[in-house]
């Protein structure tokens, strides 16, 4: 694994949201708690922050759990407002940072830290905050008496309600909150229902609201300062092993593991050195985890000494039934590896692209017939299931069942590149016509993706009984070796 | 020494990837006997591939491949008239079957079926031979002994050897004969990709997924003797031709027939159609007819005697007859419609003593087709006539051409972007980018817009196939109106498909295929102005007629040739007229300054793309003013060009002067008419070419002349106006132009109560009719009707009463009811109402917003709240009990907001104009009010600014756009060049109030402004909806 240098705080931030918005979302780990269901009183104060480059909710989701992350190291009681708000309880907060200004600063650099746009605002209701935020008003009011004034020149919009409801307020002339608040209570329920009463009585802190789900933790990240530079591996390893046994806590508390794992490691004067840990399998075994780490490490090279190292999870993977049983059967009896210990073990030393697996795939095209595969799933190693490797691959009827013509047979093992055939060779496949078995089949796709091909396919005997696999290109009229037959 | 028997078009749709008319060119090309078209349970292709066949002189064959449920392939081939009735009806059982756009087919469904035609059995063949290929040979040899072949085809899917083995030694066990057949799907190899694409498109995965479902190979095209002849033994190739001569049927052979119940027991077509037409000519003329006329009605009356055509007038009186007792306005054009006898029939009202046509032109002794004669019916009732000709003969017999929907740009973009893996939001920003504007063709500067790099390899494979799939089929859908009336089965003639509409059917042929056959079919189209037309002349007399007109106001009783009516017309002061209120229309009429109707109908006729092309406009304008000599080649062609003083405006025209200046026979000419209308899409004009400067030559005439008359016909190609159907609009002109003089404010409701149509929103339409001095009042749910109706004003003259269906998201039941509950009493206040009425929350907050409740709810702030508060109606409770509720300080809607409101519940405003709140603003910004424009001088640089109205790109117009914009006082015309256009592309297509600087241009009573810089100021609009109708 090479070490890189870090990127920039945000585009890695974007990258990570975007490579979770791609991925099916995990299940959770342990159904979150629903309700932490803190009931606020009026000693509450709410910092809302509200993000308006989000709207599509797909990414926003993977997008605000980030974001949540850094928001949970001034206060644990952080909340997403899908789909673009954060809610933040910081009244416990406001003396660790001095005063509720430097408190809600101190977030607001955050966010321009990491060059999101975000617009917050402060408020004892957490839906006034909300509003406040919506409006882009960055207001700090600690005193509930304050919020009607304040929120009455807000756009009625910044309640958020349904579209058709702002409609009718605004066709009856209602633009502001003051209006809104102007309306006979008993009028406004009846054409809105007593929800809408009752979100200004919440807005303006005169009722209490539960608040919903606050986030738990997604994943593991601890970070360890060193008090003298690090200068070696094997100190390095020693420094390592609670914070690795820390993270294997965390992931047993939620039931929970991991495909990867990365630790970070800060030098002086250069760039951090990033270590990414692949594991086959979905695991939070502790001692899996330290294998692979020590394999890995072992490799390394310091580059400088070590300031501060932190270790990160992946995401986390729900840890099912069935990969627990699979360690037990394919397992480490008489102190032998499991299958995902051997290949992990092999990887982190040969390299990670060393090791896999192949799968094949319904393509004319010989080369793109077949696909590596990195990730080991379980099912495919038990014996008799077809799997990688299946010696005859299936071609034909893989999505198509009403086309039944069946080419050639292919072999299982191709050259990584076609090899062309020498002169005397080709004369040879020319003069005998007894020596081209089978064939043609005339292969001719793939142009959409820039390798169309060409080609007339024999199988070919050679003398000593070796079938091979020979192409004669169509436009070169060259002659090609593709495989050979067991 | 082949003939190719399994060939797929582009007809079958998304699996051939080749024109019929390309494969037949090919087949011919590459020596073969003849060709058979069978694209997969559909004759679609076939007239097209007829045509094209005969051209190049290559026997074609008529046949079709047949999927079965259970997998059983076969190919038809049809060998004689009846083999190929068996074979549509079979096809159309099958397409009936199954939903819009396939089949469905079960081996059962053979039984009986498809006698007489040869049969190519496909068994799909593996490695081995199976029990089940024995059964179903069996099974078919039980059925089709004597007519059934085993197709071989080998496509080089590397077991060939093989496969040509086991299907011969099945054969043998079958005693069935073995042919070979290519399964073609292209006529090329290089179509290879553009088949993987609509591969891709028919199964809806990209390219890169479409995995084994892809061909492996190209090798399903048309191919070389040589090659055939290397992959299949000789006898297999000797076989298809003894196929191909069994085949004799051509779609020659296929006869029309008219329908019979048009003549009475006792009665000949003829003796039916001249009593006809002397009662009709007695009612036109009562004091007896000129004799012109009545020479013309006996020569015509010969003519069609003579063709025997006389069931097809009969057939079209008929419909004409129905649409008249159920008062439904029509007007017939077409060449054949402006004879005498027509008129006299009434299926035009156009008198031809007034025009200068001969029969001959129209109905040709030589051509021996069907006569041309579209009736127009107003629109909305048009489905009743068709459903009166599916009641009179039948749904087996009757039923609509149908139109092809080809790929075009925007749907080519769509789907090749989709199939080479293009996701859809950038599947949609490029189609976005194409508008319609930039007519039928992809530029690459498009996609650079839409932020694409066109020289990235993946956009140039998108681009290529793009271009390569445009004007490809993409489905069928009904024509407008083209009835095909048979005399026994249609679904022997052509198969007959299920249509999107439930209860439609629809022929697999389009126009131009029925047309090539010379197949009659009956146009029942539909026109939006002859409602417009039928509703202001009722409104008139039920408002008690019109002070222009004793007594009732009808299509007949118009007053012709009033002065009063061609000054308007002189001034362009046309919004709404039928035809010449467009911009191109508007702009031609001071300089034509038309006084007669047969100025009208060269008006009509000469804003065309035909005549513009063809760049006459200019000299018939120059000669009109005498500003150049009118002067004539030579005496013949004088007496053709005379009446267009000496420049040929009308297609017929322009054959004429192939026959009198050419020596064209009139049938050659009509060929030609029908090359000119073909040569955009195929060609084939060339020999005409040769001809007509040759025969000028020989006959004196200078080879310029020669020359411009040959790009005259280029340019009618396909736009040209035959001088009757310029006449049939011309009628229309002129009754609607008159009722905009004298009636306007009944022209003006009829207008907006037939919305949809014609150029000009009701924003626009209302504030004409205000400019004329019509007096518009409200939505008011006091006064209004659904429609826009007529109040009488204290003065005796009619005042225009908006109706409620201008009101957006106001249901129509619901207004029903309110109407309802009003004639049973006026309205105490909104609760009596709603109560009622039993109104939807929907339909009162639709009220509501639109101001109608003002009457009752005082400003619409008031309204809307009052209307919120109304409880729902429940069913079997009493009548709701009335909220006792105070009504909050509500502030009243400042004057923008009303008029914002106004615009978005109505689409119009009676207030102020938009652009007068926001004048202050403009006059910072340096625009000038458009009316104070005509006293700049010509040339100087201007600015200004208006909302846009309407946006139109004519073909004609080589990529000029064309914008009206209007501020509070008038209008002004822009003239946007395509360099302009192209660089301010957003500003001009987004724009609702378009700010432009320019250059003013006068030229007498027109003003223009050619735009240099276009800016958006919409946003000073805040959320009026203002919404532009663009054209092309």
């Amino acid at each position: 694994m090479k070490s890189r240098a870090v990127k920039s705080a945000t585009a890695d931030l974007f990258a990570a949201a975007d490579a979770a918005a791609r991925q099916p979302a995990p299940a959770a780990a342990s159904p979150p708690p629903l309700e932490a269901a803190a009931r606020p009183s009026p000693k509450h104060l709410w910092y809302a922050v509200v993000f308006p480059q989000l709207n599509e909710v797909q990414q926003s989701a993977a997008l605000l759990r980030r974001l949540c992350m850094h928001a949970q190291q001034f206060t644990s009681l952080v909340s997403i407002e899908m789909p673009n708000a954060l809610l933040l309880e910081i009244r416990g907060s406001v003396k660790l940072f001095g005063s509720l200004e430097m408190l809600h600063t101190g977030i607001d650099d955050v966010w321009s830290r990491l060059k999101v746009s975000a617009h917050s605002a402060t408020a004892p209701s957490a839906l006034a905050a909300l509003w406040f935020a919506r409006a882009g008003k960055r207001v700090r009011i600690e005193d509930s008496g304050l919020l009607a004034g304040g929120l009455a020149e807000l756009p009625v919009a910044c309640t958020s309600w349904d579209a058709e409801r702002l409609h009718t307020l605004r066709a009856m002339g209602v633009t502001r909150v003051g209006d809104l608040l102007r309306l006979p209570r008993a009028g406004l329920a009846r054409r809105f229902g007593r929800t809408a009463v009752l979100e200004i009585d919440i807005a303006l802190a005169r009722q209490d609201a539960p608040r919903r789900a606050f986030v738990p933790r997604q994943r593991f990240c601890e970070r360890c300062d060193f008090e003298t530079e690090i200068e070696t591996v094997a100190y390095l390893q020693q420094a390592l092993e609670p914070l690795m046994g820390r993270c294997a806590k965390f992931l047993r508390e939620r039931q929970a593991g991991v495909l990867a794992l990365e630790l970070r490691l800060r030098h002086r004067a250069r760039p951090a050195t990033r270590i990414r840990l692949g594991l086959a399998s979905v695991t939070s075994e502790h001692r899996r985890l330290a294998d692979v780490m020590v394999q890995k490490l072992s490799r390394l090279e310091l580059a400088a000494p070590i300031l501060s190292m932190e270790l990160l999870s992946g995401t986390l993977q729900p840890l099912s039934a069935g990969s627990l049983d699979a360690f037990a059967a394919l397992g480490g009896a008489g102190g032998r590896d499991t299958v995902p210990q051997l290949v992990e073990r092999l990887r982190a030393r040969l390299g990670e692209a060393a090791v896999y697996g192949i799968r094949s795939i319904p393509e004319h095209r010989p080369e793109a017939a077949w696909q590596r595969i990195h990730e080991l799933r379980l099912g495919a190693l038990r014996p008799g299931a077809p799997g990688p490797g299946s010696a005859m691959r299936d071609r034909g009827r893989v999505i198509d069942l009403g086309r039944t013509d069946e080419g050639m047979p292919r072999p299982v093992w191709l050259l990584d590149e076609p090899v062309m055939l020498l002169a005397p060779e080709v004369q040879q496949l020319n003069q005998g016509k007894g020596i081209l078995e089978e064939g043609p089949e005339r292969i001719e796709s793939g142009w959409w993706d820039g390798k169309d091909i060409a080609r007339d396919y024999y199988i070919a005997r050679q003398t000593g009984g070796i079938r091979r696999w020979v192409f004669q290109e169509q436009r070169s009229k060259c002659w090609y070796l593709h495989g050979v037959f067991a | 020494m082949y003939a190719e028997l399994h060939a797929l078009s582009n007809f079958t749709f998304l699996r051939g990837a080749s024109q019929p008319e390309e494969l037949v060119a090919q087949a011919r090309r590459l020596g073969y006997r003849a060709l058979a078209l069978t694209d997969e349970c559909s004759l679609a292709g076939v007239v097209r591939a007829h045509v094209a066949a005969k051209r190049h002189e290559l026997p074609l064959i008529v046949g079709t491949e047949l999927n079965c449920a259970d997998e059983l392939k076969l190919v038809a081939l049809a060998t004689d008239r009846a083999s190929y009735g068996a074979m549509s009806r079979l096809i159309s059982r099958a397409r009936r079957a199954g939903a819009k756009g396939s089949y469905t087919l079960e081996r059962a469904d053979l039984d009986s079926a498809l006698d007489g035609c040869l049969l190519v059995w496909l068994p799909r063949a593996g490695r081995a031979p199976r029990p089940q290929q024995i059964q179903d040979g069996r099974w078919l040899r039980e059925r089709f002994a004597g007519r059934l072949w085993i197709g071989i085809e080998l496509l080089t899917g590397g077991f060939d050897v093989r496969r040509l083995a086991l299907l011969e030694e099945l054969g043998k066990t079958l005693e069935l004969p073995r042919v070979a057949a290519g399964d073609v799907h292209m006529h090329k190899r290089s179509r290879r990709a553009l088949q993987d694409v609509l591969t891709a498109i028919r199964l809806n995965i990209p390219l890169e997924r479409a995995g084994l479902n892809l061909f492996p190979n190209g090798e399903r095209h048309l191919r070389p003797l040589p090659r055939l002849r290397q992959i299949y033994p000789a006898p297999l190739l000797a076989q298809t031709l003894a196929i191909a001569e069994r085949c004799t049927f051509t779609l020659d052979d296929l006869r029309y027939e008219y329908p019979e119940e048009i003549v009475p027991a006792g009665e000949t077509p003829a003796s039916q159609l001249r009593a006809l037409t002397e009662r009709g000519c007695a009612r036109r003329w009562p004091g007896g007819a000129p004799r012109a006329a009545r020479e013309a009605i006996e020569h015509e009356l010969r003519l069609i005697a003579e063709l025997k055509f006389e069931p097809f007038f009969l057939t079209v009186h008929d419909v004409v007859e129905y649409a008249r007792s159920q008062k439904i306005l029509c007007q017939g054009r077409g060449s054949a419609a402006n004879s005498v006898v027509c008129y006299c029939l009434q299926i035009t009202e156009v008198d031809p003593s007034r025009m200068a046509m001969l029969f001959e032109r129209f109905v040709s002794k030589e051509r021996n087709e069907p006569p041309d004669i579209d009736v127009d019916f107003e629109h909305e009732r048009r489905e009743e006539v068709i459903q009166y000709i599916y009641r009179k003969y039948g749904r087996e017999r009757a039923a609509l051409a149908a139109t092809v929907i080809c790929y075009r740009p925007r749907s080519a973009l769509r789907d090749v972007g989709k199939a080479l893996g293009y996701d859809s939001a950038q599947v949609d920003r490029l189609a976005r980018g194409i508008q319609w504007w930039d007519g039928p063709r992809i530029d690459p500067a498009r996609m650079r817009d839409c932020g694409f790099d066109p020289q990235d390899p993946k956009m140039r494979r998108l681009m290529a196939h793009a271009a390569e799939i445009l004007g490809f089929p993409r489905h069928l859908s009904q024509h407008v109106g083209g009835f095909v009336i048979a005399r026994g089965r249609l679904d022997e003639l052509v198969p007959i498909e299920n249509a999107a509409m439930p209860e439609r059917t629809v022929i697999e042929w389009d126009k131009d295929d029925l047309d090539a056959l010379g197949l009659l079919k009956v146009d029942v189209l539909g026109l939006g102005m002859l409602c417009a037309i039928r509703r202001a002349f009722r409104l008139i007399n039920d408002f008690g007629g019109s002070r222009a007109v004793a007594g009732e106001v009808g299509l007949a009783t118009v007053p012709a040739e009033d002065q009063s009516v061609y000054d308007m017309i002189c001034r362009a002061d046309t919004t709404g007229v039928f035809q010449i209120e467009s911009r191109a229309q508007m702009a031609m009429l001071p300089r034509l300054r038309p006084r007669n109707f047969y100025d009208l109908v060269i008006e009509v006729a000469i804003v065309r793309p035909g005549p513009i092309q063809g760049e006459m406009v200019h000299p018939y304008l120059r000669r009109r003013n005498h500003e150049e000599a009118v002067s004539y080649p030579s005496e013949a062609v004088e007496a053709v060009l005379k009446r267009t003083l000496g420049v040929p405006i009308f297609q017929e025209q322009v054959m004429q002067l192939a026959v009198v200046a050419a020596g064209f026979s009139p049938g050659e000419a009509d060929r030609l008419r029908r090359a000119m209308a073909a040569w955009k899409r195929q060609g084939g004009l060339e020999p005409f070419e040769r001809r007509l400067i040759d025969g000028m030559r020989e006959r004196g005439y200078p080879e310029s002349f020669a020359r411009q008359i040959f790009k005259q016909i280029l340019g009618f190609g396909e736009y040209g106006f035959p001088e009757a159907h310029a006449a049939s609009f011309a009628l229309l002109v002129y009754t609607s132009a008159w009722l905009k003089c004298y009636e306007p404010a009944a022209f003006c409701a009829a207008l907006i109560n037939s919305q949809p149509m014609g150029f000009y929103a009701p924003s626009q339409l209302v504030r004409d009719a205000r400019a004329h001095g019509v007096e518009v009042r409200p939505v008011a749910v006091a006064a209004s009707g659904w429609d826009c109706t007529l109040e009488r004003r204290e003065d005796g003259r009619p005042a225009l009463r908006l109706g409620l269906r201008l009101v957006r998201h106001l249901s129509r039941e619901g207004a029903s009811r309110l109407l309802a509950a009003r004639a049973a009493g006026a309205f105490a206040d909104l609760a009596d109402l709603a109560e009622r009425a039993a109104l939807e929350r929907r339909d009162l907050e639709a009220l509501g917003a639109s101001g109608a409740l003002a009457d009752l709810a005082g400003h619409r702030h008031r309204a809307v709240w009052q209307v919120s508060g109304v409880e729902r109606a429940l069913p079997l409770l009493p009548a709701r009990t009335a909220v006792d509720e105070g009504i909050p300080m509500l502030r009243a809607p400042r004057e923008g907001e009303d008029i914002v409101a106004d615009y978005r519940s109505l689409g119009l405003s009676l207030r102020r104009h938009p652009l007068e709140l926001l004048r202050a603003k403009l006059n910072v910004r340096g625009v000038i009010p458009t009316q104070e424009l005509w006293d700049r001088p010509n040339g100087q640089v201007v600015t200004t600014a208006g909302l846009v109205i309407t946006r139109q790109r004519p073909g004609s117009a080589g990529g000029v756009t064309f914008v009206t914009l209007e501020d509070d006082v008038s209008h002004v015309n822009l003239i946007v060049w395509e360099r302009v256009a192209s660089a301010q592309r957003a500003a001009l297509l987004e724009s609702r109030l378009l700010e432009v600087r320019g250059k003013l241009q006068r030229e007498g009573d027109v003003l223009h402004v050619i735009a240099q810089r276009l800016t958006n100021l919409s946003a000073l609009l805040g959320d009026l909806s203002v919404e532009s109708r663009d054209f092309h």
